[in-house]
């Protein structure tokens, strides 16, 4: 049977420090018209160099080493052509085309957008007049639903927002009529409900085009919503290939398995332990002849060390796995793990003391303009929000970018002095604190930052960094108490405190996030705020962290604040749940109350474009589409500021802005229907 | 956009303002007296308290500078007391000459530098960047005097191919003049040459690097067209500032090489005037090239405005 696109064997390799390594090590795949391929892995796996290798877009110092790449209709092996030749120009871009993951830096910023479309649309339509090139392109703008194409025609791409210009590139990609898209990450970087008005685009233009589609990402909801086949690769390896179903409710291979153990999804019961996968991925140079996997396999035997050939078999019908065990030996393994005791999810010390009392809190950052700076307007940040949070307790805050997440997090941290209204600390009034006055409140609260690379000074070593505020708050008694409480923490964070001497560089993602933990327990906090603490991080690297942090605070009793814009991972760690949209509170609610009953609109279109890593629930759910991008906070709109994309919007939510109310039993919420 | 010029204008007319006086400070500063360098010194009490009267020179240093400026917004710069013509007509005389050289100069500097910039950047790593980046370097540090003084001595002195000093307008004699200018150009063309290619060269690798080259790539596009569509114009933005910088600083420059090769143009022409302590003339000159300075700089930020669209909409 012939395939619109058949890989085979597909060897890429690198140099770096006079030695080659192979970044992929024999990737197969293939793909037939009009079906949606997905290809899953962490960083690092391979993933996106196997796609760049099949269009030869593999630049200095890597190269395609070998492999057979056959795309229907062109003679011969798709290798065999130069990168520069007529072939395989005309196969990039008008056969196969790409999308990117960056949108804000992956269109050219001096040519207009429509010069960028019609010029990707005249080079593969041959004999195209360049009035009937503006008109198709102006037709791809509109099937990407941008308003007003006709004149924005001549707009510069910094002149849309990320979500628009990610329209762009696929009505570029688009316009030729390719037959199949490659979706590298393509949108990773975006607000979740953009993500998925995108995704939900891009399935119906290749359902009516007859596209293939490959979607390449990390993310497993993702391909479990839309993939209809799935290859997960690892370690420059397609491991397990079937169809989603399969992959999901079948697993074979070990790593499969472990991924699905380790990540949380939106529906699980809230004392589910994620299983996390130990160690770290091998890196390319130092990748063993034999499974990449066996380092970190929970399956492994010696029979796999002796197994070179890492090609994947046939084990059942369409299901091909790269593991060298016995489905008999996996299926017995897998008995005798359901009794391996991961520590069960740790007893937690949920007080009835309050911790944090935020009330009506307001910051708002004046605009100056010209040439006297004069104050021309505000940018309304956050307002009216209102909150309590227990000792021993995580309330998680969730919201799309420039919701004023972070900005919350930096008036309770008291970086910034609110406009207006109370922060009550155990049962003190910091709002309006002079800067000294705040000193004994400094050591109680702390906070963990989102990227492990640049929050860590690159020139303190990682004791001194973890110990820094020992000193700042006078802690320790003397030099000796204080290596001991520096070893301490180390050691809290799972670390052996023999690293504290090596610097942020020397250390792994998910090791500096560790040390970002440290620091942030070493002056003892009773709260602790973690600002998308595992956003940056691998999937299989979040399940530690996670964990850690639910350990930490069972034993140490402290309460969290914990952003990000990852409902799962919020769900899986919080007790309680605010949603947060264009700098107000939406909704505020208990992890399951917000799951099965969320009342504000916002709530359930966030919801529903979040995919659950399952595709049989994902087939059932009810997707609940929403209109229109998240506005810029400067230009918020009256009354409610959801009323412009939602759906139940009347004249009463455009006048009047919802005020929070308890609509029963602690759920509470801001919307004039609930 | 209006609004911009004027108010880049209003900008420089208080830098000029600011460069006249402290020009006015520091002739004021120098050792030697005036009088004394604008007549040779021969003459007798009387008539040297007559023009020490006249040239004002009895008041304090503010008032005389307030009364030059009053003038001077006039149009009126005062009478040089070494040529003894009006400063403007004295200007008048010299200037095109040193404009001639320094655009000569810059058109030539500009598309070689570009072009050297580009060869070496996509051919990365190859002998033609090597040769390209190590003469570049090179030629960046040679001082301008040092390099003409060079010249004059392999081209004219040992070969004897070219003339040593003087200066023809091409419309005048058109070989002599060609055979003139070699020098003074290559002198003042180097240095650019050599800057322009070692900024065009590191912002097209930057360039290259960036994801909308890979997009541009993706698409199926030339190599070529990626190149000179794509690249060059974002590689060519911080180009232009140095474009611009250059043509400054070109008019100022020309001092030493006006000097080397006797070329009667502005930069001999602001040497002499310090040297006879010819107050009005310092005063003119330096006016003239700061304000020169000031346009370019001026113009270099339009031209910015117009190239770069992310400028233009934000």
């Amino acid at each position: 049977m012939s395939h619109l696109l058949e890989v085979k064997d597909l060897v890429t390799t690198f140099r770096s420090d006079g030695k080659e390594f192979n970044a992929i090590e024999g990737v197969s795949l293939h793909l037939d018209r009009g079906e949606i391929v997905g290809i899953v892995g962490e960083s690092g796996s391979g993933k996106s160099v196997t796609m760049l290798s099949c269009l030869q877009l593999i630049s200095s110092p890597g190269r395609v080493a070998g492999g057979d790449v056959r795309l229907e209709g062109v003679e011969g092996n798709l290798l065999d052509h130069d990168a520069e030749s007529e072939t395989m120009r005309q196969v990039r871009g008008g056969r196969i085309s790409m999308i990117f993951q960056e949108p804000m830096t992956s269109l050219n910023p001096v040519l207009t957008v429509g010069y960028q479309i019609q010029e990707n649309l005249m080079l593969h339509t041959p004999g195209i007049s360049a009035e009937d090139a503006r008109k198709r392109t102006v037709e791809a703008m509109k099937m990407v639903n941008i308003p007003d194409a006709e004149s924005r025609f001549d707009y510069y791409p910094q002149q849309f927002s990320g979500g628009m210009r990610q329209r762009i590139m696929i009505a570029m990609a688009m316009a030729p009529r390719p037959d199949i898209l490659i979706a590298d990450e393509a949108t990773t970087a975006l607000d979740v409900t953009t993500q998925a008005q995108l995704l939900e685009m891009i399935r119906t233009i290749a359902k009516e085009t007859n596209t293939a589609v490959i979607m390449v990402t990390h993310n497993l909801g993702l391909v479990a919503r839309y993939a209809e086949r799935i290859y997960v690769m690892y370690g420059g390896h397609v491991v397990e290939t079937a169809s989603c179903r399969k992959i999901f409710h079948e697993t074979q291979h070990p790593y499969t398995r472990a991924l699905l153990r380790a990540i949380p999804r939106l529906d699980d019961p809230k004392d589910r332990i994620l299983i996390p996968i130990d160690g770290l991925p091998p890196v390319p140079s130092q990748r063993p002849d034999y499974c990449p996997f066996y380092a970190r396999c929970e399956y492994r035997c010696d029979r796999c060390k002796e197994h070179k050939d890492y090609s994947m078999k046939e084990v059942k019908p369409g299901h091909f796995s790269a593991c060298c065990l016995t489905e008999k030996e996996l299926a017995d393994r897998e008995e005798e793990l359901k009794h391996k005791d991961y520590g069960a999810s740790p007893e937690r010390h949920l007080t009835d003391k309050d911790c944090l009392v935020v009330k009506d809190v307001r910051k708002y950052f004046p605009v100056y303009k010209g040439l006297f700076r004069q104050k021309v307007g505000e940018v309304k940040a956050i307002e009216d929000i209102c909150f309590t949070l227990k000792q021993g307790e995580t309330l998680g805050v969730v919201g799309e970018s420039g919701c004023g997440k972070t900005t919350l997090a930096r008036c309770i941290m008291r970086m910034y002095e609110p406009d207006e209204g109370q922060i009550i600390f155990h049962g003190e009034d910091v709002a309006h604190k002079k800067d000294r006055e705040l000193k004994p409140y400094r050591p109680q609260v702390s906070m963990i930052f989102q990227d492990p690379f640049s929050s860590l000074d690159p020139r303190q070593n990682a004791g001194s960094i973890v110990g820094e505020s020992l000193l700042i708050h006078k802690l320790s008694s003397d030099r000796a108490d204080y290596e001991q409480k520096v070893d301490d923490l180390f050691r809290k964070v799972g670390m052996d405190p023999a690293m504290k001497d090596r610097v942020a560089h020397e250390f792994s993602g998910g090791q500096r996030q560790r040390i970002g933990i440290a620091r942030a327990l070493s002056s003892n906090p009773s709260l602790i705020i973690c600002d998308e603490p595992i956003s940056a991080l691998d999937v299989s690297i979040q399940a530690q962290i996670i964990n850690l942090l639910e350990k930490i605070q069972a034993e140490m009793g402290i309460s969290y604040i914990f952003i990000a814009h990852d409902l799962a991972v919020v769900k899986h760690i919080s007790d309680r749940i605010l949603v947060m949209y264009l700098g107000r509170v939406m909704e505020i609610a208990s992890c399951d109350e917000l799951y099965e009953n969320p009342l504000h609109p916002y709530t359930q279109v966030l919801l529903s474009a979040i995919p659950v890593a399952d595709p049989v629930i994902e087939e059932k759910r009810e997707a609940v589409s929403v209109q229109g991008e998240v506005p810029s906070i400067l230009k918020r709109p009256s009354g409610c500021p959801f009323h412009n994309r939602c759906p139940k919007c009347t004249d009463k939510c455009v006048k009047e802005t919802p005020v929070l109310h308890d609509a029963g039993g602690g759920h509470q919420v801001a919307c004039h229907f609930c | 956009m209006v609004r911009y010029i004027l108010q880049r204008l209003g900008q420089t007319i208080l830098i000029l303002l600011i460069v006249s006086f402290m020009t006015y400070l520091l002739v004021d500063f120098l050792p030697g007296d005036p009088i004394a360098a604008m007549t040779g010194g021969e003459i007798s009490g009387e008539t040297y308290d007559r023009l020490y009267h006249e040239m004002n020179m009895d008041k304090p240093v503010l008032v005389r500078y307030v009364l030059w400026l009053k003038d001077a917004v006039t149009g009126n710069f005062g009478t040089s007391q070494s040529y003894h013509m009006p400063v403007t007509s004295v200007i008048a005389e010299r200037l095109p000459v040193t404009i001639y050289l320094s655009l000569m100069a810059f058109f030539i500097s500009v598309p070689l530098g570009i072009v050297f910039g580009i060869i070496s950047a996509v051919r990365r790593g190859t002998a033609a960047d090597t040769v390209v980046t190590t003469t570049a370097n090179v030629c960046c540090c040679l001082p301008q005097f040092w390099l003409g003084i060079l010249f004059l001595y392999l081209l004219s002195m040992m070969l004897g191919w070219l003339p040593a000093s003087g200066f023809v307008w091409p419309w005048e004699n058109f070989v002599e003049s060609v055979r003139l200018t070699i020098m003074p150009l290559l002198c003042l063309a180097v240095g650019g040459i050599a800057s322009i290619a070692r900024q065009t060269r590191s912002s097209m690798l930057e360039v290259i690097r960036q994801d909308y080259i890979r997009t541009a790539k993706s698409k199926g596009l030339k190599e070529k067209k990626v190149i000179y569509v794509h690249a060059l114009k974002n590689a060519l933005l911080p180009v232009i500032t140095l474009m611009g910088l250059r043509l400054g600083g070109l008019v100022g420059g020309s001092v030493f090489v006006e000097n080397v090769f006797v070329i009667p143009g502005m930069g001999s022409l602001l040497v002499n005037a310090i040297n006879s302590l010819d107050i009005p003339l310092i005063q003119g000159c330096v006016l003239l090239i700061a304000a020169f300075s000031s346009v370019i700089n001026l113009i270099t930020d339009i031209v910015y405005v117009i190239v770069d669209p992310r400028i233009r909409v934000a």
